[in-house]
């Protein structure tokens, strides 16, 4: 696909078709990135191009920044001139294929541009002067990079640059860079990191609450019919995972990234992901906990769950009052470690509250009038009845109940049971 | 069982603390802390070994084991009420201890 011209609908991330063909479908925060692009963008090796579907997290390519690409200067990309020759550019195998060495030709020509010998970019991304940074619906990452690119193109100054020490991306930078890719290789991080995305990232809040949800959910059915693909980061990363977790995320866990064009003031309103994103992603791993308290739960409190959301936590559907504001707490926030903490502190607490209100269930039932064992009444009988003694009661205490009237009921039913069957 | 565990508590927790040091008081809290939790862990292991839907794997979670007893007990008690029926209309007689609550059973 990339030698060809340009494809304006292929739903590669991050991709740069340009007119002149030379290549498409690359992104700028797959691992395989850093070198394999970097290579071709280096020697015009277009047979080295992705299938742009595969592992590809960002998407920001239109047809305007195809129509408009034309030549670019060195500098354009000098980001992804990191030479990363351990990172796995195999996982796509034929990326590198054909090559001797691709790490060392790299390096040739990385070097050739950098000393300025004029080495034509076969691709490179004055189209992402069209990105309007504003707009556009990226990570705050990529849109620190978009400036940095842009300032650089609308100077179009010709950095002299030296094979070492240049630095585009801040520290800070780096290492959330690194931090996502990192991710890519940890489901958990990567959920953890959707989160914190879109909750650092104010105009992706911004959009998603556009619509109420009800209608973003029924313009997510059309989306098709809009020319900018939306890809969903974690959901396309998740599927790289796959084997490894088997159940994909749900839907809103969705980061959407639109890119920047005309129609986007037409787009701004329509919805980004199918769903507002959830911040409060249960603490808990434990599956079958959660399918159990579904079944637990789910007759009196049956939220509008439909298959979609099945992972989601029945007991959910009824924080969904406190909700709000802790979105709004989230949005604003940059979510220091302070507020991780407070977060993490606040879904531990649901969880106990859940567990607890398992347990009164449980020590009503024990202590209740139906209760079958009725062995602590004698120990102390003015306490017993109130609220406060059911509370007071030690926790082996009513587990022990537990245990004995399951006992005794078993005993009882069977003994029941060959009474019955036998005076047929 | 269940009084053994009870009283077991109380004469660590504040018998004969008075000449003790605050550190060892401080052990004998963590001690006796340590030992209420057995206990509780113990029942949740017999609770996983009697209630047919919980499986092994689960005798670590909490939230598992109380909601899924307290539908065993549900589902014991319908059943009860169910062969009480049942048996009564079948004018079958059903002994006294049957018919009386249980009280202070001894677990095996």
């Amino acid at each position: 696909m990339s030698m060809t011209s340009p494809q304006p609908v292929s739903l590669s991330p991050f991709e740069y078709s340009t007119p002149a063909g030379a290549h498409t479908g690359d992104d700028y925060f797959s691992t395989d990135m850093d070198f394999d692009t970097a290579y071709q963008l280096m020697t015009g090796d277009g047979k080295a191009g992705f299938d742009g579907a595969i592992g590809s997290p960002v998407s920001l390519r239109t047809a305007e920044e195809a129509a408009n690409s034309g030549l670019r200067t060195p500098t354009d990309k000098p980001h992804v001139v990191h030479p990363q020759p351990s990172t796995p550019a195999n996982t796509f195998g034929e990326a590198t294929e054909g090559a001797d060495d691709p790490y060392r030709s790299f390096e040739y020509h990385r070097n050739q541009i950098l000393k300025g010998s004029g080495v034509s970019m076969p691709f490179a991304s004055p189209r992402l002067n069209q990105l309007s940074t504003q707009s556009a619906i990226v990570s705050p990452n990529t849109r620190n990079i978009l400036h940095s690119i842009n300032s650089l193109n609308s100077q179009n100054t010709q950095f002299q640059l030296s094979d070492s020490g240049y630095e585009l991306l801040s520290i800070t930078e780096t290492s959330a860079l690194e931090q996502f890719l990192d991710s890519i290789v940890d489901d958990t991080k990567l959920s953890l990191l959707s989160k914190h995305w879109s909750s650092i990232d104010p105009l992706a809040n911004g959009r998603k609450h556009a619509l109420p949800p009800h209608l973003q959910q029924q313009l997510h059915g059309h989306q098709n019919f809009y020319p900018q693909p939306e890809l969903d980061l974690p959901l396309k990363l998740q599927s790289q995972n796959m084997n490894r977790n088997a159940v994909s995320l749900p839907k809103h866990h969705m980061i959407s990234l639109t890119p920047s064009n005309p129609a986007t003031a037409v787009n701004s309103v329509l919805p980004s992901g199918a769903n507002s994103p959830r911040k409060d992603l249960p603490s808990y791993s434990d599956d079958q906990l959660r399918n159990h308290l579904s079944h637990v739960f789910a007759p009196d409190r049956k939220p509008e769950t439909s298959q979609t959301f099945q992972r989601r936590l029945p007991d959910e559907s009824a924080r969904e009052d406190s909700e709000e504001p802790r979105r709004d707490k989230l949005k604003k926030s940059l979510l220091t470690s302070d507020e991780k903490r407070r977060h993490h502190t606040s879904s531990e607490q649901k969880r106990r509250s859940v567990i607890r209100e398992a347990y009164d269930v449980l020590v009503d039932m024990v202590s209740g009038a139906d209760a079958i064992v009725t062995m602590d009444e004698v120990k102390n009988p003015k306490k017993r009845k109130t609220n406060e003694a059911k509370r007071a009661m030690s926790k082996s205490l009513v587990m022990n109940k537990a245990v004995n009237e399951i006992r005794a009921l078993i005993s009882l039913n069977s003994q029941l049971r060959y009474l019955i069957e036998n005076t047929k | 069982m269940p009084q053994d565990s009870d009283q077991s508590q109380s004469p660590e927790g504040t018998g004969s603390n008075s000449h003790l040091t605050a550190e060892q008081k401080k052990l004998h809290h963590l001690q006796s802390e340590h030992k209420r939790r057995e206990q509780i862990r113990a029942t949740y292991d017999q609770l996983v070994s009697l209630v047919p839907s919980l499986k092994p794997s689960e005798n670590r979670s909490e939230l598992a084991v109380l909601s899924k007893s307290t539908d065993y007990i549900r589902l014991l008690r319908k059943e009860n009420q169910e062969l009480l029926a049942l048996a009564k209309e079948r004018n079958i007689n059903i002994p006294e201890e049957l018919l009386a609550k249980i009280r202070n059973p001894t677990p095996q």
